[in-house]
């Protein structure tokens, strides 16, 4: 098995690194730390203090973070009681949740397939169409949720558009500690997770399981199939960290989760039709190996394995006919990083790896399917002043499907005054093309049309020409174009304020544009009429905005916590179209082009967008209030009136408010009791938003023990 | 309702503004008027594929004479009696691999009643290679939203028709839904039923309003 081979590679990388001078800087770092930065985490809008790898890779930070970033505790999740992922980003102003094929997040007006998802550094996968469900994450064992903004393809390669999110688990901090929760809620859900941990003599392991289970919710009882069935979910995680010499240490991480939706729904389909049953099974497993070594010199090397596996399988059809159809996707990265201090105000990374790719799915041409991506990437901290620091870094990706891609990226950080800080930052991210946009094969007879993945269109055009069915192609089509990677350019220019120590005031402008942007479009027609289409570089959006946080404690016990989003989001070939009049809309019987005016821009944004936060804590007894408020204003679902774009009112969802509450009770020590209600004033839109459930209650408890 | 209503206004303002023209002018020229069509079948659905759960239907046009205003029965198919054919979403013109009359067909970008004139040049005819009104979401007529399983006719979108003796004529596509509901449902309204509306120009020139 590889993983055996990994002490044996790592040593000879390690030996070529010894050269360079580092000064661990987390003395540096703590004394550049606010005199009151003791007040609770979620004051800290982009100050990240000591815990933040994200920003840098894992390496260590010389000086202040130069981009935009957050960091969301252990103690924020608890204290909202978020249980997974989705449940935390939710209540966050800034972070808009989407449902389509699972929960995702949109950061700065970009659709979640344009942020990257980490747990513990290394990418999840299994995305359908461009979401990667965050109702897979349980929080239970993670620590901190880190989170940068902007394009970071210059460090982690794909998908890295918009940001980047890392969940980071929890260390052992005693000989002995276990942890038990479980929780009870409306809907006939329950949730259990256990922790087991240990620290001794340096070896540092754990165990982790998580279960949910969820009775489903229907909203409309006219339709035959609930609005959300019942499923279950299983996480199980272990992970160890032995101490090979003083220096050198090796971690394992391993993780499996299951959800099941076998108990069967029922789809409605038009009147007339046969009632059909659709079933679903995810599993998921990962695995990483690294070896780290922290030199005399104080130059760091890491070389790092990983490998993961996401497989669906669903059924859909009537009892007798089932449709199976099933997805496969295999992940595999190698790669090796080293950190070295040049002089006392430059920190350099270099690194490298590979990635090799397989996906096994219906409708792919081609049984299985694989692919390979070589990476290079660089990062320079330096400290060119007190007053400014600044961070480069690019990484150049090689892909044997699609156009290589060299992405950079540029901040800066200037600090005028001990309580204020500056940051720009400028970059470019990419995302590579889906599986489907690479590989799809797909003919639809009685429709007449085919399509076929980027890769093969020009074996598959070769073939039907051979045979002479091809009749025409389309004039717009050009054969030998390799597909690129969607691209994006991005600027944010932000300022944090302390001008209090209980009052913190942040504020970032951003702008966006992510060019090429992959869509269906036809190439030929074949001699029997049978349309052809494929993937090209077609379209631009534009994102831009601003972003505004606000915190204050008037009181030690007491916190709030208030952000604001502004965003203006919109395909820029649709707003050329609307302002060549050339797209029109239907008043009263009568066509007319559509107003620039009328625009609503991409489905999905709110215009406006914001959340609070109240946090007070009783210290007899125990008890820690949560008060939390998301709102959001009128948002596109998606085309009503057949002309694509956003222009009615009948294409909009209302503004909305959820409000939440959460009541925390530490009995004892080792005893908390906590309760609450999400959705406090029941907001429902069956048929708009069939992702919300309504008004929730939950209820449970928490057992903490440790060995001193 | 809807389409009662609608039938109901046209029937009333129709005449009067026509009543009002002639009042002012001495010499009538050949009205040309918009007619409205409703719910003419496209093949309706019969069932559903077992295996892919498409649609299926009988697999047979619905033809129309833009001339008569009227439907022309399947054995005439062949003849230079219908101008336009229906059945689903496609549409086709007598004319090329449809059949053997003078059609031809563009699609324009405009409102129904800007195209006051019918392109000199730029028609197709249907052939092997594709129809004269392309088929497809937001090539020809219409766009599919697959998440709703919805068909909504492209506004702005004109179909400028020469009939199979090479007459004018432009069409509207108001809906793909019978009784032409406001707000189509598809899973509960029925589909392959065409509401439209037209002008023929009968006197062969390619003035297709007043």
């Amino acid at each position: 098995m590889a993983l055996i081979n990994i002490p044996a590679r790592a040593s000879a990388v390690i030996i070529l690194t010894r050269a360079l001078l580092l000064v661990l800087l987390t003395a540096r770092a703590g004394a550049a730390q606010q005199p009151d930065s003791t007040a609770s985490d979620s004051l800290r809008f982009y100050e990240m203090a000591d815990v933040m790898v994200t920003a840098t890779r894992g390496s260590d930070r010389l000086g202040d973070l130069a981009i935009p970033a957050e960091v969301f505790s252990r103690e924020d999740a608890e204290a909202r009681g978020a249980a997974r992922l989705s449940d935390l980003l939710a209540e966050v102003g800034g972070y808009t949740t989407v449902h389509a094929f699972g929960t995702g997040v949109q950061l700065q007006g970009l659709g979640p397939a344009y942020t990257l998802i980490l747990l513990d550094g290394e990418p999840v996968i299994g995305r359908t169409s461009g979401t990667l469900d965050l109702g897979r994450l349980a929080l239970h064992d993670v620590e901190r949720v880190e989170v940068i903004r902007g394009p970071f393809s210059s460090l982690y390669g794909s998908d890295a558009l918009a940001g980047v999110i890392n969940l980071i688990s929890r260390a052992p901090t005693s000989p002995w500690q276990a942890t038990a929760s479980m929780r009870l809620e409306s809907h006939a859900t329950a949730r259990t997770s256990v922790d087991l941990a240990m620290k001794q003599g340096g070896v540092r392991a754990g165990l982790g399981f998580n279960g949910l289970r969820s009775g489903g919710y229907d909203l409309d009882s006219t339709t035959p199939e609930p609005t959300t069935p019942r499923y279950t979910d299983y996480t199980a995680s272990g992970h160890v960290a032995v101490p090979v010499t003083d220096r050198l240490t090796w971690r394992v991480r391993g993780r499996l989760a299951q959800q099941d939706q076998r108990e069967g729904v029922n789809v409605s389909l038009p009147p007339g039709s046969m009632p059909l049953t659709a079933l679903g099974l995810r599993t998921d497993w990962s695995v990483s190996s690294a070896l780290e070594q922290r030199f005399a010199s104080g130059t760091k090397a890491a070389l790092r394995l990983y490998t993961s596996r996401f497989q669906t399988e669903t059924e859909f059809g009537s009892a007798d006919d089932l449709l199976q159809s099933r997805f496969d996707q295999a992940y595999t990265k190698g790669e090796g990083q080293v950190d070295a201090l040049v002089g006392t105000h430059h920190l350099i990374t270099v690194g490298g790896g590979a990635i090799l790719e397989a996906v096994e799915a219906d409708r792919l041409r081609g049984a299985r399917r694989t692919s390979s991506n070589l990476f290079a990437f660089v990062q320079e901290q330096w400290l060119a002043s007190g007053l400014l620091e600044l961070t480069a870094s690019a990484r150049f990706d090689a892909h044997s499907d699609y156009a290589s891609r060299l992405s950079p990226m540029l901040a800066a950080l200037v600090k005028p005054h001990e309580r204020l800080r500056l940051r720009a930052s400028l970059g470019s991210g990419f995302k590579a093309p889906t599986f489907q946009q690479r590989y799809l094969d797909f003919t639809n007879a009685s429709a007449g049309y085919s399509v076929f993945g980027a890769s093969d269109l020009a074996t598959a055009l070769d073939e039907l020409e051979v045979q002479g069915l091809v009749s025409r192609y389309e004039d717009a089509f050009e054969p030998g174009g390799a597909l690129r990677p969607e691209r994006s350019l991005s600027v944010n220019v932000g300022a944090e304020a302390h001008p209090l120590g209980a009052l913190q005031l942040s504020a970032n402008v951003f702008h966006n544009t992510v060019f090429d942007l992959i869509e269906i479009a036809p190439v030929a027609v074949l001699t029997n009429g049978r349309q052809i289409y494929s993937y090209f570089n077609l379209d631009r959006v534009r994102t831009r905005g601003l972003e505004l946080g606000a915190a204050v404690a008037p009181l030690d016990a007491l916190t709030l916590t208030a952000r604001y989003q502004y965003l203006d989001a919109v395909d820029l070939a649709a707003l050329e179209a609307v302002q060549a009049a050339t797209i029109y809309r239907r008043d009263a019987g009568r066509d007319r082009p559509v107003r620039p005016d009328e625009y609503g821009g991409l489905f999905q944004r709110s215009h406006h967008s914001g959340s609070l936060e109240l946090r007070g804590t009783l210290p007899s007894p125990d008890l820690t209030v949560s008060l939390r408020g998301v709102f959001r204003s009128r948002y596109g679902d998606y085309d009503r009136n057949g002309n694509l774009v956003l222009d009615d009112a009948s294409e909009y969802v209302a503004g909305h408010a959820l409000w939440h509450v959460t009541f925390t009770h530490a009995v004892t020590d080792w005893l908390t009791l906590q309760g609450g209600v999400t959705n406090l004033f029941d907001y429902t839109d069956p048929v708009r938003v069939p992702s919300q459930p309504g008004r929730l209650w939950f209820g449970g408890l928490r057992l903490a023990m440790s060995t001193h | 309702m809807a389409r009662l209503t609608r039938f109901l206004l046209l029937a009333l303002i129709a005449p009067a503004f026509t009543a009002c023209d002639s009042a002012e002018t001495v010499i009538v020229p050949d009205p040309i008027q918009a007619e409205v069509v409703n719910d003419l079948p496209a093949d309706p659905i019969t069932g559903f594929d077992p295996d892919t759960g498409q649609p299926i239907g009988a697999d047979v046009f619905t033809f129309f004479s833009l001339r008569t205003g009227a439907i022309v029965p399947n054995a005439d198919s062949a003849s230079t009696a219908w101008d336009l054919g229906f059945k689903g979403t496609t549409i086709v013109v007598n004319s090329g691999s449809s059949g053997p009359g003078e059609g031809a067909a563009q699609v324009v970008t405009g409102s129904f009643e800007e195209v006051a004139e019918a392109p000199a040049e730029g028609y197709a005819t249907d052939s092997e290679a594709g129809n004269a009104i392309p088929t497809g979401s937001g090539n020809g007529w219409y766009n599919y939203n697959g998440q709703l399983n919805l068909i909504t006719p492209i506004p702005g979108r004109v179909l400028v028709i020469k009939t199979a003796d090479g007459r004018y004529a432009k069409v509207r596509i108001l809906s793909y839904y019978e009784g032409a509901p406001d707000t189509p449902d598809p899973t509960q309204d029925t589909a392959r039923y065409y509401t439209f509306e037209y002008v023929f120009q009968p006197d062969g020139s390619r003035t297709l309003a007043d």
